[in-house]
């Protein structure tokens, strides 16, 4: 489903911001310039709610953080605003060609490495993910309490 | 020699046309016929055009990016590319009422093949038990297909399951995944045979291993799921495009079928049509009439041409689809190998599950992956995108996904009828009951699958499987099935009504039972017997 109304924008800063996160590096300018296009805005469409926001906010802080949301949204709200917009850079990145080596690369085949990258990962967003629990979960129970108002 | 009308141009109309033209008649053949864009590049692999292309969003994703796969879209692992969407993109949506089925209908030049993946496996003896003609009828028409069109293949052993046939080119070189799966496979040849009853062959696929006629052989550009730019893979346009402009056949596009009409003897005498947009009634004579139009397009033409006289428009059981379960699978010795962009995209490898009587065979398309995008597979995975990125990034060249296919038979309750509307047009109402042992036939032949990818050192991460919704498949049949004998909403064994004499049905309407393999060599084929059987040497056989 596409959404069609124009977010706040999916702008270059943002596009570098959540790159230094999902790539390692920033974007290359094709990339970021795909990103900041006016159909990419239109196809994320806009935040819904405060949770929606917060997630992004905190997203763009650094990147430790971003993982962190990235994780609570995918577990609690798997169509949030950030994740559209990160599934969308990430499908930008890989269709340019100057963006290759990040999907090229690899860890070599020994499967000592792969796993103990993997578990590095893992602790890396186990941690960013507590540090974002009581944060977002705070940000819910605000967001109820002014509904139920 | 007869002016024959056929509608549609998918593989069951170009080749019944074509026929047709070599017997010495006239083909008149309405198309709604929407068209995609120009091939870009055509010698640029797909790597490559991720860096020459202008804007390769637009390409890859769409203008509205609606290749982007996110969250909330349907549940496949990978919808049509934004190059594909012409082939359903619709003239007007058809008003529709739905309980188990989700139907996918074309009006693309070429059809809902312009999609497809190639597969071409000829059904064998005990598949065509239920056909009102002997196996053998119908093989010289799968060595005419072949010469036509180009499939590649071998003897293997799948070749009990799947007959040999003339005309096969040698297969495409195998992937590395490809390789070593098959390697595994012939080390554990015994086990796999014996005790699973699983058996792996190369997929039959009408990909060009070498030069046919015009066309230029698979170079491994990896553009397959954008479209072959080198026409190495057939698609029913490139027999349509032959078609166009040879004398006697006549190709009239923007023309959406929506009835006939008949006299009182119930012979066809006019059919109408409407412009794409569905306004400005047009009506013409016709002196024998094909559907080719696919199962459900062909039924509603069908339904809405009933005669009043005969009362209301009769309810056409029996549809069939296959079941496809996806189950992806991860090959450990594959993790952290380089994936190779290069290659030919689809499935290279096919598995069939021998089960207790023939008819019950379970056919498996197995394809490692390759080019294909790889933001659909991430965003499923269930943790941060970082993680799962790098994850996929190193296990890329392990991924694989079995497309599992299961027969199905003409049953009570899977029907397609005209809905009584308010005002309009009737909506056409399609009822789809899975079998009841369904499940548990499913479940028995995923276990063996599973055991015999592990045999083969893969595995299938538990929770991923996706059962697709009936009607995802688009092997639909059954509907006006073939029958020795009469009987309304029926037809002949040469594929002609027996409601109304001058009619014909050449697409998978007529099949009476649909195996686990892709129906569309089976229609081309037919369709070509049917020309030769019914229409030889410029007569019409009663």
């Amino acid at each position: 489903m596409i959404r069609t109304t124009p977010s706040a924008g999916t702008t270059d800063e943002e596009g570098r911001r959540l790159g230094r996160y999902l790539l390692g590096a920033e974007p290359g300018p094709a990339v970021l310039a795909a990103y900041a296009h006016p159909r990419t805005s239109r196809h994320v469409g806009a935040p819904r709610d405060a949770l929606d926001r917060a997630l992004l906010r905190w997203a763009t802080a650094h990147p430790f953080l971003a993982r962190g949301a990235d994780l609570y949204a995918r577990l609690l709200r798997p169509d949030a605003l950030l994740r559209r917009k990160l599934i969308c850079l990430l499908a930008l990145a890989e269709v340019h060609g100057s963006e290759a080596p990040i999907y090229s690369a690899t860890v070599g085949t020994a499967m000592w490495r792969f796993g103990l990258g993997a578990a590095a990962k893992g602790v890396a967003s186990a941690v960013s993910l507590l540090l974002a629990l009581p944060v977002f979960a705070s940000v819910r129970v605000l967001q109820t309490l002014r509904r139920s108002r | 020699m007869a002016t024959v009308t056929v509608v549609g141009s998918g593989p069951s109309g170009v080749h019944f046309a074509e026929a047709l033209l070599e017997e010495g008649h006239r083909v008149r053949l309405l198309d709604v016929g929407s068209t995609g864009p120009d091939t870009v590049e055509p010698e640029a692999s797909l790597e490559e055009l991720k860096s020459t292309l202008t804007d390769p969003a637009e390409y890859f994703l769409g203008e509205r990016l609606q290749g982007v796969v996110q969250p909330d879209d349907a549940s496949e692992y990978y919808g049509l590319p934004p190059s594909k969407d012409f082939v359903l993109r619709g003239p007007e949506r058809e008003p529709l009422r739905l309980a188990g089925f989700a139907p996918l209908f074309s009006w693309a030049r070429g059809g809902l093949a312009e999609a497809w993946t190639g597969g071409c496996y000829p059904f064998n003896p005990a598949e065509l038990e239920d056909f009102p003609f002997d196996a053998a009828e119908l093989e010289p028409f799968y060595d005419e297909v072949a010469a036509a069109i180009g499939i590649g293949g071998g003897p293997d052993d799948l070749a009990p399951f799947v007959p040999l046939h003339g005309h096969l080119q040698e297969p495409l070189e195998l992937d590395a995944h490809s390789r070593l799966l098959a390697d595994r496979y012939s080390a554990s040849r015994s086990y796999l045979n014996g005790r699973l009853g699983l058996h792996l062959g190369r997929s039959r696929v009408a990909v060009l291993s070498r030069r046919h006629g015009d066309r230029e052989p698979c170079a491994y550009l990896g553009r397959c799921l954008w479209g072959c730019p080198r026409r190495s893979l057939y698609t029913p346009s490139l027999t349509l495009e032959r078609l166009v402009g040879r004398t006697g056949f006549e190709y009239l596009p923007g023309r959406l079928v929506r009835r006939f009409e008949v006299d009182a003897d119930g012979r066809v005498r006019r059919v109408v049509w409407t412009d794409p947009a569905g306004q400005e009634e047009t009506s013409e004579p016709v002196e024998i009439l094909a559907l080719a139009a696919g199962t459900l397009a062909s039924a509603r033409i069908f339904l809405e041409s009933w005669p009043a006289e005969r009362g209301a428009p009769p309810r056409l059981e029996g549809l069939m689809d296959n079941r496809q379960v996806l189950v992806p699978f991860l090959t450990f010795s594959r993790i952290g190998k380089a994936y190779e962009p290069d290659s030919y995209q689809y499935n290279q490898l096919a598995i069939g599950l021998e089960m207790p009587s023939a008819e019950e065979y379970v056919h498996c398309l197995v394809t490692t992956l390759k080019t294909a995008l790889a933001h659909p597979i991430i965003q499923s995975v269930p943790l941060d995108l970082k993680t799962a990125t790098w994850i996929f990034r190193n296990v890329r060249a392990a991924l694989g996904l079995v497309n599992v296919n299961f027969h199905d038979r003409r049953r009570p309750g899977c029907y397609v009828e005209l809905a009584s509307g308010d005002h309009g047009r009737p909506p056409l109402t399609i009822e789809y009951v899975p079998p009841e042992d369904e499940p548990e036939r499913v479940r028995l032949a995923l276990r063996r699958l599973a055991r015999g990818l592990r045999r083969m050192g893969a595995v299938v991460p538990p929770g991923m499987t996706r059962w697709r919704p009936m009607g995802a498949s688009v092997h639909y049949a059954g509907t006006l099935p073939m029958t020795r004998s009469g009987g309304s909403l029926k037809t002949d064994p040469n594929c002609r009504s027996r409601d109304f004499p001058n009619l014909y049905v050449v697409d998978g309407s007529t099949f009476p039972f649909l195996p686990a393999k892709n129906l569309t060599f089976t229609l081309m084929a037919n369709a070509r017997r049917v020309a030769r059987r019914a229409f030889a040497g410029g007569t019409v056989r009663d």
